[in-house]
């Protein structure tokens, strides 16, 4: 009989510093990795949340449909193998007050994801906006064995 | 409600370089990633954004505002098996915020197309934008 399988959540940040930035604000097509980021527990990416963004005074979160609509996720592989390319954050933001903004509309997205090198992901400036030195991009992280 | 768990993705999108016209198709350009000769990949799900979900592509170009006018043509080798599929219907907050699935399909990138029935609200440069699912 096959049980089910524990899974972990875990809050993981991409914060725009300037050692991921080059101290300049991220233009169009400019990525931020997510470097050093490890998953505590688990070894496959079962769901992935976009949380939000805090700006770096921590002032509260920004608006986070507005901001989902601008930026991608790309995660790649330990091999190199694309797993997620340019996936948009607001596909990946489960709900959010106002019902124009795109959001998943409650729904969890499911992944099989193994092997993802975070040293290799990274987030894309999709928006002619530039995206502040100093922003925090929050994920929902879930996991299995 | 049956959900697929994704393994791969791969965002593409479709340019409307001409002035749209009723009746136009436009196909996609070949992706490396989705047309692996020797190990097919196999389509599990097509999710369809427009503007509201990012409101420019990759290359630069402005995402539509409505994807209401347009269908999409799948096709597998040279046999066209979706055919005008509206794209609506592939937008996940149109459809509760559910991904329409497919069944492993081993799609032909560069003969699968986006056919205009409207030209509402659709304008020369814009672009389309398509998330493959696929393992």
């Amino acid at each position: 009989m096959k049980l089910l399988q524990e899974e972990y959540e875990q809050l993981v940040s991409l914060p725009l510093t300037s050692q991921r930035t080059g101290g300049v604000p991220l233009q169009f097509g400019q990525k931020a990795y997510f470097d050093n980021i490890s998953l505590n527990r688990g070894k496959r990416i079962t769901s992935i949340a976009f949380i939000g963004l805090y700006n770096g005074d921590y002032n509260g979160l920004l608006p986070a449909g507005d901001m989902a609509s601008r930026i991608t996720l790309t995660l790649i592989q330990q091999n190199n193998d694309i797993l997620l390319w340019r996936y948009p954050l607001a596909d990946l933001l489960d709900f959010t007050a106002d019902s124009s903004i795109a959001d998943t509309r409650g729904k969890k997205r499911l992944f099989d994801l193994q092997d993802v090198s975070f040293k290799k992901s990274y987030i894309t400036n999709t928006n002619s906006t530039v995206l502040s030195t100093g922003l925090v991009l929050l994920f929902n992280f879930f996991t299995q064995d | 409600m049956y959900q697929p768990v994704i393994k791969k993705s791969y965002l593409t999108e479709i340019k409307l370089t001409l002035t749209p016209a009723v009746g136009t198709r436009i196909f996609f350009l070949d992706v490396p990633e989705l047309s692996q000769r020797e190990h097919a990949v196999m389509v599990t799900g097509i999710e369809c954004f427009n503007s509201t979900y990012l409101t420019q592509t990759p290359n630069g170009n402005t995402t539509v505002s409505t994807v209401a006018g347009l269908v999409l043509t799948i096709a597998e080798a040279s046999t066209e098996s979706v055919i005008q599929y509206p794209c609506t219907d592939l937008q996940p907050g149109l459809n509760g915020g559910f991904i329409r699935t497919f069944d492993k399909k081993k799609i032909n990138l560069s003969k699968c197309y986006v056919t205009i029935l409207d030209t509402a609200s659709l304008s020369v440069n814009q672009a389309v934008l398509f998330n493959f699912l696929y393992e």
